[in-house]
């Protein structure tokens, strides 16, 4: 059962990852592309419709699959970066480095991260790198959470105690003794910081702060669907079931591979 | 006396008058009462003693793994002979300096050798990494310090040891991976903190040869913190019994089992299994009665007194006996030990 669910999520993952790398070779038309054909519904030569600039949504979609990978694995890759450190410190060296961080880990975790990240992307400006800056800034909090707990673990293990009496410095012991045995989880909970990344800064997105246009973005491709979708609802449908598709691809392979 | 010449020469390590204590809410909880000690090199030193005696505690200050804080106090010295020759008292080390006391001076093997390797790497690795700590090698050279180990502690098929992984090893095979990693550095003292407690017996007597023939190669000191007579009384050279944080016994090894001078050492040996032939096999084995006292409620006087069988009121439970020597190379702590033990006065 979660075998399967693992097979299906890597799949998924490994589809949108094709699409995203192989965009220029499977796109039918180049997606920034405008012709007089705007508005229309699926047809055999635009299977998904087009946009109200008249460009192909099928290639929109496949290159906006470049666009929500990057940004969700950019975040992650940031909340990492800052969360992994912060846990590790925190969990091993305990006492005033961990007083000081568990409240800021908490406060962070209680803000809601959309509202968060609105805050902030008004104040720096929407733009792809910063997304991925912001996105990180709000999802570390949790990796760090989750790094510590780890840590806290491993840290009374005995190999860790031999470690010390081996002579090893903090620095050492969490780089090599500690870190590795974490990791593994930390792999895990990965795969769950990229969806939900992708998922809020399609929200973003939607909220018009996402990825400026014209590069294609699922987000704003809902966004920009909403207002015709009376006459063509498949301009807001075949993004939002790309975001969902793709999420649901994440969150199945991180959440069975713990 | 043997032995006595050994330890004559000067000690590797000396500890004086090593008090631990742990504050507990309002009360303070004394581990480690005025403890003293020294080994020189060669020597096999064993600190015996029942759960919650100190003797852990005791190793772990001497490794300089008790930190002061505002709960934790610590007096007292541990005078350490560095490999360089100077004198430190590794109480008083800065953390730099203490790192590099650890696993180069001083090496520590525990009791759950199933646990104290890191099961995401190598056997190899992991021991290259413990010689790198402290010597400067290229990764290929401590490889092979690595192996040279296996080989001294010989360790079947040392090759394939080193590419496995400790899930792959027998529990007797990691104790001996843990003794190559706290052997990597050419330490001059070896604390075996219950090294063989969670082996089976045949796999004790081996190890117990392994240290012994490494100590007889190297001249490292020994000292051996265990609850097992049976282990004293092949390794150790002399004994420090231990009771509720003090030493109440020091004495060669020889003389422990001839003649104990402290009540409670002389329960101990008689608590112990034996395969006798003229003893009934329905015999039961003696026990202490009671059990040790926690280390925040000690009782008055000598601290052995409520369970002690050779108890005098208003003596034993009055003032707190001192060490004294009772003969040459062995102390007691104990007010009557003239009237109970094997001594001409």
């Amino acid at each position: 059962m979660i075998r399967a669910a693992a097979r299906i999520g890597l799949a998924i993952v490994l589809l949108v990852a094709a699409c995203a790398i192989l965009a220029p070779a499977i796109a039918p038309y180049d997606p920034a592309r405008s012709s007089l054909d705007s508005l229309q519904g699926p047809s055999a030569a635009h299977w998904l419709g087009t946009d109200e600039l008249g460009r192909d949504m099928l290639s929109r979609v496949i290159y906006g699959a470049r666009t929500s990978l990057l940004v969700g694995a950019g975040a992650a890759f940031v909340s990492l970066l800052i969360g992994a450190p912060v846990g590790l410190f925190a969990g091993y060296l305990g006492g005033g480095a961990d007083r000081l961080a568990v409240p800021v880990i908490d406060l962070f975790i209680a803000m809601p991260g959309l509202v968060l990240a609105l805050i902030i992307t008004v104040m720096v400006g929407p733009s792809l790198p910063n997304l991925v800056i912001v996105l990180g800034l709000v999802m570390w909090p949790s990796v760090a959470r989750l790094v510590r707990g780890q840590t806290l673990a491993v840290r009374e293990m005995a190999f860790i105690e031999a470690a010390v009496v081996a002579g090893g410095s903090a620095g050492w012991i969490i780089r090599r003794h500690i870190w590795p045995n974490v990791a593994r989880v930390v792999a895990a909970q990965f795969a769950l910081t990229v969806s939900l990344a992708i998922i809020t800064s399609a929200s973003l997105s939607f909220l018009g702060l996402g990825i400026p246009p014209p590069t294609p973005d699922w987000g704003s491709m809902v966004r920009s669907g909403y207002d015709y979708i009376g006459v063509n609802p498949v301009m807001s449908l075949a993004p939002g079931a790309a975001i969902a598709f793709t999420v649901l691809g994440f969150y199945l392979l991180g959440s069975s591979v713990e | 006396m043997t032995g006595s010449t050994e330890r004559r020469s000067e000690p590797i390590l000396a500890v004086e008058e090593l008090e631990v204590g742990f504050s507990v809410g309002d009360r303070t909880i004394r581990a480690v009462n005025g403890v003293s000690f020294s080994i020189a090199p060669s020597e096999a030193l064993a600190i015996v003693g029942e759960s919650g005696s100190g003797k852990s505690t005791t190793g772990l200050a001497v490794m300089g793994l008790i930190q002061r804080t505002k709960q934790v106090h610590i007096s007292g010295q541990v005078r350490l002979k560095s490999k360089t020759g100077r004198v430190c008292d590794v109480l008083e080390l800065p953390a730099r300096a203490l790192r590099q006391v650890r696993g180069n001076d001083i090496a520590m093997i525990f009791q759950e050798p199933m646990s104290s390797l890191n099961p995401v790497y190598s056997i190899g690795s992991q021991i290259a990494e413990a010689v790198a700590l402290h010597r400067r090698m290229s990764r290929a050279d401590s490889l092979a310090r690595a192996l040279e180990l296996l080989e001294q502690l010989s360790v079947p098929n040392p090759d394939k040891c080193l590419v496995s992984y400790p899930h792959q090893l027998s529990g007797g095979m990691r104790q001996r991976v843990m003794i190559a990693m706290a052997l990597s550095c050419e330490p001059r003292l070896l604390i075996a903190d219950e090294p063989t407690t969670a082996l089976d017996v045949t796999v004790q007597a081996q190890i117990i040869e392994l240290l012994k023939q490494v100590q007889a190669q190297t001249g490292m000191a020994i000292i051996f913190i265990t609850h097992n007579l049976g282990i004293v009384s092949e390794i150790a050279h002399r004994t420090l019994v231990m009771y509720a944080g003090e030493v109440v016994e020091s004495v060669s090894a020889a003389e422990l089992f001839e003649r104990p001078g402290m009540p409670y050492t002389a329960a101990l040996l008689q608590s112990l299994p034996r395969i006798a032939a003229d003893r009934a096999p329905a015999t039961k084995l003696a026990a202490i009665p009671g059990s040790v006292p926690s280390a925040g409620a000690l009782p008055t006087g000598c601290r052995f007194h409520p369970r002690c069988a050779h108890f005098l009121a208003k003596t034993c439970d009055a003032a707190r006996p001192m060490l004294e020597a009772c003969a040459p190379g062995h102390w007691v702590r104990c007010h009557r030990w003239r009237d109970i033990g094997d001594f001409a006065a």
